[in-house]
């Protein structure tokens, strides 16, 4: 019940994610033309509301390596990496039928690079800051 | 929170009782280290048992199936799996990891070290791995 819990917050983060990451597509779509001639179809609104969702419960699943105490963290991002890249490589070519193109390879990986680095940067500045909080806490005792 | 002692010596049983709007972990941990009635355990050396106080312990941790107890400047075997220790164990104590138990008035800092980890360092020197979801604890415990 707990992971189901997590696992809809973590898909709901995933909606807050994509619905910017869709906004920000809109807006260099307009190719420097006035916002309010921007169209969005309901569809395809729909469509990336519920692909968020799904990802963003893909991508708590995948934390799961995380628990594995014995595995360093830098192991565990290596193998979070592959299996979430793999997963997001599989989504992207579904969207284009399977149609291979060096270009769509090199722009799905470039998009998902940035999304990680900016995840797991945020995650770790988090981490660091987390642990100076510690120690000054400790230094004080 | 208002504590009102009623001290009497002639008291057949002695007894706490808690007026409180909601549980809490705090409430939880005083309970546990109000009903601990032991404050040791026996710990093991080349077959000799030696009393181990709690107040002495840095950490207990489970190393090639074995649980060892760390006190500042000696080890013990407990002869025993660490689940079970750590169902007796004061609030002084908090699960570093699923192998780990430590004491956290005797951390001296953490350092994250180069392969991502975190260990605790404790004033004798001692590393103990800290898993990355149990620093939420370790800070709620210090009152962060």
């Amino acid at each position: 019940m707990k992971n189901l819990g997590r696992s809809m917050v973590s898909g709901l983060i995933g909606i807050g994610i994509g619905m910017i990451w869709f906004g920000v597509e809109v807006l260099f779509s307009l190719n420097g033309r006035n916002i309010a001639s921007a169209t969005v179809y309901v569809s395809s609104l729909i469509f990336w509301i519920f692909a968020s969702f799904v990802i963003g419960i893909f991508f708590y699943v995948a934390s799961f390596v995380f628990d594995k105490d014995d595995w360093s963290l830098r192991k565990q991002i290596i193998v979070n990496f592959f299996v979430c890249l793999i997963a997001w490589l599989i989504f992207a070519f579904a969207l284009n039928d399977f149609v291979f193109s060096w270009l769509l390879l090199t722009e799905v990986i470039g998009k998902f690079l940035l999304m990680y680095a900016i995840a797991y940067g945020a995650y770790l500045l988090h981490l660091f800051h987390e642990v100076r909080e510690i120690n000054n806490k400790l230094k004080e005792k | 929170m208002e504590i009102k002692f009623n001290i009497d010596e002639n008291f057949e049983k002695e007894k706490v009782e808690f007026w409180i709007r909601r549980m809490t972990d705090k409430v939880k941990r005083a309970a546990r280290d109000l009903q601990v009635e032991q404050n040791f355990i026996w710990g093991y050396q080349e077959n000799e048992a030696y009393r181990v106080e709690y107040r002495q312990i840095y950490s207990i941790q489970v190393e090639n199936e074995k649980t060892y107890i760390c006190t500042k400047d000696s080890n013990y075997q407990f002869k025993g799996r660490l689940y079970q220790v750590k169902t007796n164990l004061p609030s002084d104590f908090i699960e570093a990891s699923r192998s780990a138990i430590i004491n956290y008035h005797f951390i001296d800092h953490l350092e994250i070290i180069r392969n991502g980890n975190i260990d605790a360092v404790m004033k004798n020197g001692l590393r103990v791995q800290i898993a990355r979801r149990k620093i939420k604890n370790l800070k709620e415990r210090l009152g962060l």
